[in-house]
């Protein structure tokens, strides 16, 4: 090649890896990262105001719930005043599994969830502090380890699969220790409208206003470097829910970690039969936040949205796979404690699409959203 | 490589990388190449900084050299998941340097033993550019897919992700730019041996690298190629820019080299112009089946993402063991490991013995595997049904990796 054509390409090969991006395209087609960006800090504005604050004032209010309604029953006990109370778990547990796609940041790294959601519940311990002579109020309940409050101890109180509602009465009227296991429910009622208290206040504005770090994120005050570590922090707890769901909630009762032996034993909430119901509103949280929907309306712009602008394929493959898992959830026969062993096709077939679910989202989603987008190993350190 | 060996200590790395696995990925014949026990992986590190040190300085320079090649080349080989292009490069330099006499000038060595002659034999000089050459030239023939050049991927996933402004995230300045950097690949070593357009060339070097580094986090590796790329310089370069009121070095005609260093300089020409196109020899996509992947140059080709669990199955009583690897791998260990055929099968056998361990004679090994390539979506990757616990480990190409699959949603 003459020298003067070689000192020509060597410059076309500079001016092309300079300027070719600069000019290139006018966009027919094509996809602006502008258009991503926006959605992205759009979707954390839409979601932190218009999901995550309310429903956490509808977490907090059904604490409270809960509570007024144990203090009705320990001033009087009797089957309408328990069938309020367990109504007013089975809501206040609804909520908190429509909220756990949603209970990351500050409220994770205070370890807020584990403190009301620890299971198993160890019962010795509780029947043993019933049993003893120490002071049980809400301070005390602050000193003692999870398994011993939040929705699971409560459950273990308030319902008994074997001795039915009339056992629960009894063993807060007439058994031995009744008052204080009475004060033991109280306690823990109060205890757990605290909890919930305080992760509405951890986000609200004005409380700690985590909201804004969210929404705001990458400014001076933001504890997210921008809006990619935002959504990374709430794609990443979804991610962890859709794991939870699919290993825990459906996997552990089927025995799949445990020769594939059915373990009935292995469900949470198995005492009040609300497993399935669990399952339920946990996929309906990791919907909720997905779709951006909140008691079925709009909230704007969520994480369908982002997907959408690089790839409609994959946000329709989401959205199918989650409705997907939420009917098939539905489709198991009360109880999922039972059907673990009686309707083991319709649990495994639930439990395989929500391992599709989860499939779907921490492939093709998250790396839509950009979340795990990482680069080969070839590729640097 | 000092600067490289710090960010180890300052990151934590030794603990992440070879500390915490309970287990590691090892390459087939270096089975024996395991983390040193207790503190050897720190002392190694520390031994690896002041080898580099050393050679900056060329103070004994020729045992630094050889120390620094074989505890750096240990500490790579002992997991998969550590692989990168560049620091098998490293890997390479370092042995070449071995026996090229870099302490001539510019040393402590020529100090302290009063060398007068600077100069090397050009066959010192010309090996490291070919060696520099290679990287370029196969990094180039790699982007020669249809991935790469007609689907601009993944460079597209990447700009689209990217915070800069929507002209980048076009389609078009993805295949712009997919074309400018396969060119550039596959062209640059050739004008940079030309000493007329050679200075462009470094011009296009250092833009080029620099634009990586700014677009992508992709660590130290634009920066080791503007470092070494000076080597296609005259070999008084240096002279002429630190010391320029030395005295010019009289250049003599080259003794011819020794019968045994040429057949040296012959076969490891030959491996490393025919070890990056062993992929000819397997059928598929190599990008998805990563037959012929490592130590091949292809470089910066693929966006993977992959999802696997196993599932151990005892033939006798039926019983069946649903596994997931996150609870016996670090997260980067199951991040490679979901879509590295190799590092699949290897993790089976891991579980075929584990079991065998807790009674089960003869347990069988399946995976389910779905993995996603430069923005397709994710499909099937390993046969659900094969038992893995069977398969050998090789080259032989693996017959379980279902073919990459156009087919959108399943």
């Amino acid at each position: 090649m003459p020298p003067r054509i070689a000192s020509l390409v060597a410059c076309l090969l500079v001016a092309a890896l300079v300027l070719i991006p600069a000019c290139g395209g006018g966009g027919g087609g094509a996809v602006g990262s502008s258009e991503f960006n926006a959605a992205r800090v759009a979707a954390l504005r839409d979601i932190g105001n218009n999901y995550i604050m309310p429903m956490l004032e509808r977490l907090k209010a059904r604490g409270d719930a809960l509570a007024t309604a144990v203090t009705t029953l320990a001033g009087a006990v009797n089957q309408q005043n328990l069938d309020d109370v367990q109504q007013a778990w089975r809501n206040a547990r609804e909520t908190w599994n429509q909220s756990e796609a949603i209970l990351f940041g500050r409220v994770s790294q205070l370890r807020l969830a584990v403190s009301v959601d620890a299971s198993p519940t160890n019962t010795g311990l509780i029947d043993a502090d019933i049993a003893g002579t120490v002071t049980i109020d809400n301070s005390y309940l602050e000193t003692i380890g999870s398994t011993r409050k939040g929705f699971f101890a409560l459950e273990y109180l308030l319902f008994d699969p074997v001795g039915g509602d009339a056992a629960v009465l009894d063993s807060i009227t007439i058994d031995a220790n009744a008052a204080r296991r009475l004060q033991y429910i109280d306690a823990a009622a109060e205890n757990m409208a605290q909890i919930l208290c305080q992760i509405r206040d951890i986000w609200s504005p004005a409380g700690d206003n985590f909201l804004d770090a969210f929404v705001n994120a990458g400014t001076n005050t933001s504890a997210y470097a921008g809006p990619k570590d935002a959504l990374d922090a709430l794609v990443n707890h979804v991610l962890v829910l859709t794991e939870i769901i699919a290993d825990v909630r459906l996997g552990r009762p089927l025995g799949k970690t445990f020769m594939g032996v059915p373990q009935p034993a292995g469900v949470e909430a198995g005492r009040s039969g609300n497993s399935r119901a669990d399952v339920i509103n946990d996929i309906l949280g990791v919907q909720s936040v997905y779709l951006g929907l909140f008691d079925g309306g709009d909230i704007g712009t969520a994480l369908t949205e982002i997907v959408r602008v690089t790839s409609p394929t994959i946000d329709n493959a989401t959205r199918n796979d989650i409705q997907m898992a939420h009917d098939m959830a539905m489709a198991i026969p009360e109880t999922l404690q039972d059907s673990a062993t009686m309707a083991t096709p319709t649990v495994e077939a639930a439990f395989n699409q929500a391992k599709a679910m989860r499939e779907r989202m921490v492939i093709d989603t998250a790396l839509t959203l950009n979340t795990t987008l990482t680069f080969s190993p070839n590729d640097g350190d | 490589m000092v600067v490289a060996v710090v960010r180890y200590f300052l990151n934590g790395w030794i603990y992440s990388q070879y500390l915490e696995p309970t287990l590691t990925f090892t390459y087939l014949g270096f089975d024996w190449v395991r983390p040193l026990p207790g503190i050897g992986m720190y002392v190694l590190y520390v031994v690896l900084g002041v080898c580099a040190l050393a050679v900056v300085l060329g103070l004994f320079y020729r045992t630094a050299m050889a120390v620094f090649f074989l505890c750096f080349t240990y500490a790579h080989l002992i997991d998969k998941t550590l692989y990168l292009n560049h620091y098998y490069l490293f890997s390479l330099i370092a042995f070449l340097m071995i026996f090229v006499p870099a302490n001539r000038g510019f040393s402590l060595d020529a100090r302290r033993k009063g060398w007068t002659d600077q100069t090397v034999h050009p066959a010192a000089i010309w090996v490291l550019r070919f060696q520099v050459g290679v990287v370029y030239f196969f990094a180039g023939v790699a982007k020669f897919g249809s991935d790469w050049l007609l689907r601009g991927e993944p460079l597209r996933t990447w700009l689209i992700h990217a915070d800069l402004p929507p002209v980048f995230s076009t389609n078009e300045a993805a295949l712009a730019m997919s074309w400018a950097g396969a060119l550039f690949d596959l062209t640059v070593p050739f004008f940079l041996l030309w000493r007329r357009t050679r200075s462009y060339a470094f011009v296009a070097v250092v833009l080029f690298h620099a634009a990586t580094a700014f677009l992508f986090p992709i660590g130290l590796f634009p920066w080791v190629m503007i470092a070494l790329v000076p080597i296609f310089f005259e070999p008084e370069w240096p002279r002429r820019v630190f010391r320029r009121d030395a005295v010019p070095v009289e250049k003599r005609p080259a003794k011819p080299l020794a019968p045994g260093v040429r057949a040296a300089l012959v076969v490891f020409v030959a491996f490393q112009l025919l070890w990056p196109l062993r992929h000819v020899a397997y059928a598929g996509n190599d990008l998805w089946r990563e037959d012929a992947f490592r130590f091949s140059w292809k470089v910066m080709l693929v966006e993977k993402a992959g999802y696997a669990r196993f599932r151990v199955v005892d033939p006798e009583t039926d019983h069946t063991w649903e596994v997931d690897p996150g609870t016996r791998l670090t997260r980067v260990q199951e991040h490679f490991m979901a879509y590295q055929p190799d590092m699949i099968l290897q993790f089976a056998h891991h579980l075929r013995d584990e079991w065998r361990t807790k009674g089960v004679p003869n347990p069988e090994v399946y995976a389910h595997v779905r993995v996603s390539l430069n923005g397709r979506p994710s499909t099937i990757f390993v046969d659900p049904d094969v038992d893995l616990a069977k398969q050998r480990r090789g080259y032989a190409a693996k017959p379980w990796v279902l073919p990459l699959s156009n087919a959108s949603i399943d």
